[in-house]
Parts: structure tokens; sequence; C-alpha cells
């Protein structure tokens, strides 16, 4: 693997990550009593903009390299299923993550500090920001097993 | 001026740097550097998680939260999210390292011990935002209170939630801990999950019982 392919990994990985993270904060920071309007747009902003680049960089990896040297290895491996099932979820999942905390992030700008009276529409933006930190952390879980397939003996 | 107990970021920064340049100078293996932010994370999460339950009962005994104490456990609550974000970063780490062909120690996502404990930390995760989204408020309400205000009707009302809240999370920090480093352990998974269960489960029964006999009116 090139070290470019090595840092898209590792970029993927790790924004991914962030992305995770700056949606618990969006999700805390809006179920609180008296929502924290600036703190969950910020960490809006950094969500969407941590997944839209580990998207990316993860798009990078897998048409460069996941399709040709991966791929084959893990379905001819003993844990084929880590790449029907898992990266076939995953892949797919991913796609709309960015798309969906953009949403989250626009609700947030356009919305303001009027959240603060509308509280169904702040608990339907918390709700929309819980189901991508629970997709981000199923994505993330995924990953580390197709991380661990893809280092595995082939089947004999 | 709100109290912030991580003030110093650029001393901190400064810190995190050099322990990188010691790892490169010296050669540390990454796996030994990931090993050592994975311990340290652990240490962070259960030493806070404990020194919270012990904040909270001293704070029982003495029925009153004040201000202090109730800053106290937001600093010990800080530190405990350091500690989960360590083990976070550091345990994706782990197979990333692995993944990269930089160690080849770690053939772990396909033990039963370890989705047992990923089980255990998503538990801390998604308790501690509970804590975090509910307890603290609530808390902050009840410090606000003058004189015995851990006998008022508010920590009354809310009372089984904090003790049901704080022992999910202190059997779950010890039970990630524990399965952490017990690296022989040949359980099935639905068995390890089960004890798991029944332990956090035996656990809030036990706060509860406790809750009832600390609160029964004198």
């Amino acid at each position: 693997m090139s070290a470019l392919l090595q840092f898209m990994l590792i970029l993927h990985v790790l924004l991914g990550l962030s992305g995770i993270v700056f949606t618990s904060i969006v999700v805390l920071g809006l179920l609180r009593e008296k929502p924290a309007v600036r703190m969950a747009k910020n960490a809006a902003l950094a969500g969407f903009l941590s997944f839209a680049l580990s998207w990316v960089s993860g798009g990078y990896y897998y048409l460069r390299y996941y399709g040709k040297a991966v791929r084959d290895g893990i379905k001819a491996g003993s844990t084929p299923w880590a790449h029907t099932v898992l990266m076939e979820a995953k892949e797919h999942i991913f796609l709309f993550l960015p798309f969906a905390s953009l949403i989250v992030l626009v609700a947030l700008v356009s919305l303001g500090a009027k959240l603060e009276q509308e509280k169904k529409l702040k608990n339907l933006i918390a709700l929309l920001a819980l189901i991508i930190l629970l997709l981000g952390l199923g994505v993330a879980f995924a990953g580390i097993v197709i991380s661990s397939a893809a280092g595995r003996p082939t089947r004999l | 001026m709100r109290a912030k107990p991580w003030v110093g970021g650029r001393a901190r920064n400064a810190r995190l740097l050099f322990c990188f340049y010691l790892c490169y100078t010296f050669g540390m293996e990454w796996y030994t550097f990931l090993v050592f932010l994975h311990i340290v994370g652990t240490a962070l999460g259960v030493g806070g998680a404990t020194i919270s339950d012990i904040l909270f009962f001293r704070a029982l005994k003495n029925r009153h939260l004040s201000e202090e104490g109730l800053s106290m456990l937001k600093t010990v609550s800080f530190v405990v999210w350091s500690g989960v974000g360590l083990l976070l970063i550091s345990g994706f780490a782990f197979f990333l390292v692995y993944r990269l062909g930089l160690s080849t120690r770690l053939d772990l996502a396909f033990e039963p011990r370890f989705w047992t404990k990923m089980i255990g930390v998503l538990v801390i995760f998604a308790n501690g935002m509970v804590m975090h989204w509910k307890s603290m408020p609530r808390l902050e309400k009840i410090a606000e209170e003058k004189g015995e205000n851990l006998s008022s009707p508010t920590f009354r009302n809310n009372a089984a939630f904090f003790f049901t809240t704080g022992a999910i999370s202190i059997t779950s920090w010890y039970g990630v801990l524990l399965l952490g480093i017990w690296r022989k352990l040949d359980l099935s998974f639905s068995l390890t999950l089960s004890i798991y269960v029944a332990v956090v489960l035996g656990a809030i029964i036990a706060a509860n019982a406790l809750r009832r006999k600390l609160l029964k009116p004198s």
C-alpha cells in the first residue's frame, strides 16, 4: 500500500471517529432542557465536515485499493461475510451519512434560537442526529471487522 | 467565569507533541504507544467512575451537595469523558495499525470477549450521555437548594435514577477493564454477554436496595 493510500485510510478512520464524537455533542447539546444551540451548530458543522472528508478519503481508498487488493482476499478468506454483508451495508449507509449530517446543520442554522421555543422541532433534529450517531457507530464497528478480516489467512 | 479543568490547552498540546517526539526518537513501536494510551484511558475512566461514586456517597452521608461538590463531580465527569475519548481513539488505532501491517499482534475482532467488551463500551457511552443529559441538570438544581438538600423531595424523586445510572457506570467500567485484561477468557459470546448483563442487573438491584436503606426517613 502506498504512503498516500495509508494516509487516506488513517484520515478516513480518524475523521469518521471525529464525526461520531461531534454528532454526539449535537445530540447532547439539543437534549438539554435549555438547548445549547450555538454549541450544537458548531458541532454539527464540524461533524458534517468530518463525515464529508472521511467520505472523500474513504472513497479514494476504496476505489484505488480496496476493490483491487483487499476485497477478493476477504471473500476468499475464512470470513467472507465481512465483505458480502458488512462492507456492502457499510458503503451504502456511509453514502448518505454526510448528507444526513448536512440536513442537521442546515436545520440548526436556519432555525437557530427558535429551537428554544420549538421543542418538537428540537427533538426531531436531536432524533435525526441520534440516528446518524448510531449509524456512524455501526459503520465504525463494521470497519473493525472488515480490517481484521483483511488480515486473516486465506481459506484453503 | 466557568471553571475549566482543561485550561492550558497549549501546554497540553506541547506535552502531547513531546510524547510523539519521544516515541519517534526512541523508536517506540506504535503498538506499545497505543497500549500506553489505552491504559491511560482505562485508568482515567475506571478511576473517574470510582471517584465520582465515592464523592456521591460522601455527599449523601452528609446529606448535602454543595456547589463545590458539584463542581468536583463535573471535573471528574470530564476526566471520565477524556478516558472514553482516549479509549475510542486508541481502540480504533489498534485496528488501523493492524490493517496497515505495523503490528501483527491483533486478531481480536473475532473473539467473543472483544465483542462483549465493545458492548460494555457502548453501554458506558450511552449511559454517560444519559447522565450528562439528565443527571447533571438535576444535580445542579439540587445543589442550588440550601441545607440538607440530599434529603429534599427533589433528590428523593430522582434518587433511583442517580443510583441506577451510577451502578451501570461502575459495573460497566470494571467489566470492560476485566474483559480487556483477561486474555485467556474462553467463553462463548452469549455466555460472556449474559454474565455481563447479569452483573449489571445485580448491581442495579443492589444499588437501589442501598438507596432505600440510605434514604429511609430517620
